[in-house]
């Protein structure tokens, strides 16, 4: 923070001027933590903004416990396998480290299981769903969903949740969860609980925080800032779809009035050179059909990239260095097979990704600096642990 | 964005910078009508070559290049110090209406996308405030987001400074026009992305992402000024044709930014940023002499489109 006092002097005098925002006060002090709708106190990283509280699913510690217990329960599954935390492990910074990922009944899914890492700043949840807005909105789909199955509770939901009920452990927590209740041990109380438990996963303490926003200069080693001065250059362009805070253009929270739904092609297909991406994974012009959305997909956060291997949103890129060799090409080129063609020329990718040249110096550079986005203390945060013990905290956390 | 030479100025000439930022600031927080005020609504649009922007319509004619085809899928930028203009060629500063989502202080984004994007893009059109009630023939803006709120914390920063679309980084601060397209449309070599992203360079500092210890060496904002403006009926005309009049919209040289970022190194930058009413500095590499291309004149960006 040295050499920022007149930035805050300054907006000390914005905040007088129009009477804006609170807790803003000047000097060393942090700010008060913001308090939700229903009195619940965020422990938000320094730098980071209020989050958006779903009107319809206020957060309290009481929800959070609950979702907590129920995202590690391997009986939240038709055939108690499969929790929620399979495939959003934490070690891996909740993703699971397959290329797509399995439903309970071991039915594959088109698609890269999502890290959950800062979700509640998504401004909309899944790859490339424009109208899905909320948490407990998304957490119907791997919960209901049959094409493919997922966790299987269509059909068999009176059977999942009477396992809830029967378990002397979690009557308590659902009537702490939603007090006055008569029945609280339904779908909705159950989505809403896990939300609120996902919403809390947020990660602000990695080197690069610590070294932008705490102060701690060192934090950050001499590769990774140069590899970040390579991040944000107009050479590379990936700030443009990966910026702020988030490293995501996709970012809504308790201070942006103005939606930023955005997806992209990112040129990882053109099949037989007609734009085309393959038939399963064709992004939001599954909902829209419009041309210019073929093979658009939310740009997820970078933050924890490093734990989430493989990439894309069907993790047909194994590891950082090729992601990295995909945007230098400015898209991929498949020479056979059938989805033979060469992305790079896809006429609907986004005009930001355009081939440049990088030493390998500066690709090594490049992984520093997105290796600084690892936030262990996120990892081994034991308010986000599995309360069972059926998924054991990585060595380091110990 | 290139950072050529950064400049290091003392304290004093920083406290002022601050100081007479403030002093605007305060001046642009009015908000309740008083008796003798009105409201007024300025209203922009877009166009290339005098027809109406429409994302995904293919526009010809663009440019110096054949065949100078050209496509648009963004169109944003930020204005501040709208005022009026008095017959007698004083200013009245437009205090504008603080909505929580378009405009802060005397910052207004526009964002004038038609048809671009999926679903409903929330769009703005206007920047609308209250002015004392007089006889006004003229309108003044500049394009872009003043210094002291260019380069604050976009996760802490009110709407519309948290816009990510918009974002550079924190040293080089907001993105002060967003026009993102391509030429050559459909054409079997494939179209050429071409962009324009204007924003302050040179901006001095330890990084990215931290804020500039001084002035950037080139703000790039830039004012406008129109005679003969009713804002009761006329709209601001942001017509991107002008811009691009002496750039190949098909043509990008190779590891440069697509299309111009605003980067004193990139070539495609020369023939734009003087159309946007600024000068420029292009320098092609280390060691090589600063060549300079001075703003167009009269300025040809805006114009007053009558009803």
């Amino acid at each position: 923070m040295r050499g920022n006092w007149g930035w805050l002097l300054l907006l000390s005098v914005l905040m007088t001027c129009c009477g804006g925002g609170g807790g803003g006060d000047s000097g060393d002090d942090e700010p008060e933590p913001p308090i939700g709708n229903a009195g619940y106190q965020w422990s938000l990283p320094s730098g980071f903004p209020k989050p958006n509280e779903a009107a319809d699913n206020p957060l309290t510690a009481a929800k959070v416990e609950l979702g907590r217990h129920l995202f590690y329960d391997r009986r939240m599954s038709v055939n108690q396998t499969t929790a929620c935390a399979t495939c959003h492990l934490p070690e891996r910074a909740f993703s699971d480290g397959r290329m797509t990922a399995m439903g309970a009944t071991g039915e594959a899914h088109p698609r890269n299981a999502m890290s959950l890492t800062n979700v509640v700043y998504n401004a909309t949840q899944n790859w490339a769903n424009p109208i899905l807005t909320t948490l407990h909105a998304q957490g119907l789909i791997p919960m209901f969903g049959e094409f493919p199955l997922e966790l299987g509770w269509s059909d068999h939901e009176a059977e999942i949740l009477a396992r809830f009920r029967s378990d002397p452990q979690y009557p308590p927590l659902f009537a702490a969860a939603y007090p006055g209740e008569a029945d609280p041990v339904n779908a909705d109380r159950v989505v809403k609980a896990i939300a609120a438990f996902e919403s809390i996963l947020i990660s602000g303490n990695s080197p690069y925080d610590q070294a932008t926003f705490q102060g701690n200069s060192n934090a950050m080693s001499a590769a990774a800032r140069r590899g970040q001065e390579l991040f944000f250059s107009e050479r590379m362009e990936c700030f443009h779809c990966h910026g702020g805070f988030n490293f995501s253009q996709s970012v809504s929270h308790a201070g942006t009035t103005i939606t930023q739904r955005d997806f992209f092609n990112n040129g990882l297909y053109n099949i037989g050179g007609t734009g085309d991406y393959p038939l399963d994974n064709r992004g939001l012009w599954e909902f829209t059909q419009r041309p210019a959305d073929m093979g658009r997909f939310r740009p997820p956060t970078l933050r924890n990239i490093e734990l989430t291997a493989p990439y894309m949103h069907d993790g047909s890129i194994a590891t950082l260095e090729e992601v990295i060799g995909h945007y230098v090409r400015g898209g991929r080129l498949i020479s056979e097979g059938p989805f033979a063609g060469d992305g790079a020329k896809n006429p609907y990718k986004s005009e930001l990704i355009l081939r440049f040249t990088l030493s390998t110096l500066e690709k090594q550079d490049v992984i520093a600096f997105l290796h600084s986005l690892t936030d262990w203390t996120f990892v081994c945060d034991p308010r986000f642990a599995d309360p069972f013990g059926n998924f054991p905290r990585p060595a380091r956390c110990n | 964005m290139v950072h050529p030479r950064p400049l290091r100025f003392s304290f004093p000439l920083r406290a002022t910078v601050l100081a007479g930022a403030a002093l605007t600031l305060l001046v642009g927080c009015g908000g309740d009508d008083g008796p003798g005020d009105r409201q007024v609504s300025v209203q922009f649009a877009g166009q290339v070559n005098g027809q109406e922007l429409v994302c995904g319509k293919t526009y010809s004619n663009v440019g110096l290049g054949q065949p100078g085809t050209y496509q648009v899928n963004d169109w944003r930028f930020y204005v501040h110090d709208v005022a009026l203009v008095r017959a007698d060629g004083s200013r009245q500063t437009v205090a504008l209406n603080q909505d929580g989502a378009w405009q802060y202080q005397n910052v207004a984004l526009l964002d004038l996308r038609k048809n671009c994007g999926s679903g409903a893009l929330p769009t703005n059109a206007v920047t609308a405030g209250t002015v004392p009630n007089d006889n006004y023939s003229g309108i003044c803006f500049k394009v872009g987001v003043p210094f002291s709120l260019n380069h604050i914390n976009d996760a802490t920063a009110p709407s519309p400074l948290n816009n990510t679309g918009m974002l550079w980084n924190w040293q080089g601060g907001r993105k002060f026009i967003r026009v993102d397209g391509f030429g050559n449309p459909g054409s079997v070599d494939g179209a050429v992305a071409f962009v324009v992203h204007l924003g302050s360079t040179g901006c001095p500092g330890p990084g990215a992402n931290s804020p500039p210890t001084a002035a950037c060496t080139y703000p790039n904002v830039a004012e406008f000024c129109l005679d003969n403006f009713n804002a009761d009926q006329d709209r601001v005309v942001m017509d991107m044709g002008k811009a691009l009049a002496g750039s190949n919209v098909a043509l990008n040289t190779a590891n440069t930014a697509s299309g111009c970022m605003s980067g004193n190194a990139d070539p495609e930058c020369i023939p734009i940023l003087p159309r946007l009413n600024l000068d420029f500095t292009y320098v092609a590499g280390a060691g090589a002499t600063p060549e300079k291309y001075p703003k167009v004149i009269p300025p040809v960006l805006f114009s007053v489109g009558k009803p």
